[in-house]
């Protein structure tokens, strides 16, 4: 199994678990989208982040 | 009166003096509005009998000798996801066409009353405020005043267009990501996204909360400070704004950049510019003093968590009705917002805490410097439906690439400036003008310095040239 089957899965099931039905010409869209975002997450996930470094409930500077 | 004001400024100063009414003034625009938004689709909703009755109380006062406020009889517009008392706040998606009309003004749009302005109308902008070219399936697409089958940018292109077009002296936007900076570069006007948390988002249809702002679009610099200054101020109805006293701009403009340490933004903003984009950055640093050029790391990671950030508060913030009502969306987002809500609570933890730890390199940088140059966007106003832009010899589709400059800087809230110069080719593109947090002052100096040099401008029919 690849990576993409793993992603077609997690899509289909987060989908169903949230209660969201699509039909197969919006699933392929979503999940096109949601691929997308993943190789966006893959670019800051790998970050090594100190423990102390919070964000904060309301933003402020 | 035969050639009327087209700037704030202008418009302000003959009022006052007597020149012309507010209700000439008013006609004016609306004849204006008339004759051009057919054409454009910058208005969606035009509020002609509020603006009459603010023109003839402004009229009023002036003729019993009252002291008249800073934007006396200013026409200007908002942005539809501002609430406006009688009309429904559409946020440019029919989805919330069939809410009832807002039963008062936006915080924003009560000072811009209490500040002298006439309110013409609410503009169109991309649905939802995701997306950054106002091609919007449900309320028709904005175009660009100086090339109609060009995009105007977005999400506030209504807003753009109509300030472009000398529509209005001032328009309201919002940024969450750039939606300011993108519309102000591809229209060639100014725009100025203020620190985040300066200007209160009461009463206005949120998109991202933790990356909203809202700001003026204006012609000139000065015109951008006098709305900017009359909207400033605490409101505890907006979490997230700043408890800060008002920091007035408009007297501050004419301080040059003297003593003010200035560099280039390159490496991440170099790489994602195209020819128009890095001529219109180097031509501005260098105008401005710039004595180095600096490369803050992890931009590309900044571009990314923001991206992940705003689809999964997005998502999660329709996410009833994407699940009971997906088609009344707007065909080109739906699913991107969809998506959204797939997103893992880890991975937006992630972000968000990766958030801190690029606010923190920004401060470092600004400990150097006052004020950071980069491009506003990649390219100059793409063809309406246009797939793909151009980066060097990488194509990158439009939608979501026009923000790839704008995204990091609102991602850590910094003020920004945009101002629009003009390379070859006759289109405009914007540079940003970056400063430290509050910094507002420092942002619209450097906008105006720009524009004494005859380097930024806005080529707005009926304004001086």
């Amino acid at each position: 199994m690849n990576n993409k089957i793993y992603l077609e899965e997690y899509v289909k099931v987060a989908l169903s678990l949230q209660g969201i039905e699509v039909d197969k010409q919006r699933l392929a869209s979503v999940i096109q989208q949601f691929a997308l975002l993943t190789s966006m997450a893959n670019g800051f996930l790998d970050e090594a982040l100190p423990d102390e470094l919070e964000s904060a409930p309301v933003y402020r500077l | 009166m035969s050639n009327y004001p087209v700037t704030a400024h202008a418009c302000t100063q003959a009022f006052s003096s007597g020149e012309v009414s507010a209700r000439e003034l008013l006609v004016n625009a609306l004849d204006r509005i008339a004759a051009q938004n057919e054409m454009l689709n910058a208005f969606v909703d035009i509020t002609g009998e509020r603006a009459l009755a603010e023109a003839d109380e402004l009229d009023n006062m002036r003729r019993h000798g009252e002291p008249l406020p800073a934007l006396a009889a200013v026409p200007y517009a908002v942005k539809n996801l501002f609430d406006v008392q009688g009309v429904t706040t559409l946020a440019g998606a029919k989805l919330l066409s069939h809410n009832p009309v807002a039963e008062r003004d936006s915080v924003l749009v009560e000072r811009m009353h209490t500040a002298g302005g006439l309110l013409l109308g609410t503009l169109n902008m991309d649905a939802l405020a995701y997306g950054f070219t106002t091609e919007n399936t449900h309320y028709g697409v904005t175009r660009n005043p100086h090339d109609l089958l060009r995009s105007a940018g977005g999400s506030s292109g209504g807003t753009g267009a109509a300030v472009a077009a000398g529509l209005v002296p001032i328009g309201l936007g919002s940024d969450t990501n750039g939606s300011i900076r993108v519309p102000s570069s591809l229209c060639g006007v100014f725009g100025l996204k203020p620190t985040y948390g300066r200007l209160p988002r009461t009463g206005t249809f949120p998109f991202v909360a933790s990356f909203d702002h809202l700001g003026p679009l204006a012609g000139n610099a000065q015109d951008l400070s006098l709305a900017y200054d009359a909207m400033q101020g605490y409101d505890a109805g907006d979490p997230a704004c700043a408890q800060r006293p008002a920091a007035k701009t408009l007297d501050t403009l004419g301080h040059g950049m003297e003593g003010l340490r200035v560099a280039r933004l390159t490496g991440y903003f170099d790489d994602n510019a195209g020819a128009e984009a890095r001529w219109a950055a180097m031509t501005a640093a260098a105008a401005l003093g710039a004595s180095d050029e600096v490369e803050l790391a992890g931009t590309d990671k900044a571009r990314a968590a923001a991206f992940v950030i705003t689809a999964s508060e997005g998502g999660a913030l329709h996410f009833d009705n994407l699940r009971d009502r997906p088609h009344d969306f707007e065909p080109l987002s739906v699913d991107r917002l969809t998506a959204g809500t797939l997103v893992p609570a880890s991975w937006y933890q992630q972000a968000q805490r990766y958030r801190r730890l690029y606010l923190e390199r920004m401060l470092a940088l600004f400990e150097q410097y006052d004020l950071l140059v980069a491009p506003a966007t990649p390219v100059t106003a793409p063809l309406l439906g246009q797939q793909h832009i151009a980066i060097g010899i990488r194509q990158l589709p439009t939608r979501p690439n026009l923000g790839l400059l704008t995204q990091p800087i609102s991602f850590v809230g910094m003020p920004v400036a945009v101002a629009p110069l003009w390379p070859e080719g006759g289109l405009p593109i914007g540079v940003q003008l970056i400063a430290a947090p509050w910094r507002e002052d420092i942002c619209l100096r450097a906008a105006w310095m720009l524009e004494q040099q005859g380097l930024a401008y806005s080529r707005i029919p009926g304004s001086p040239s």
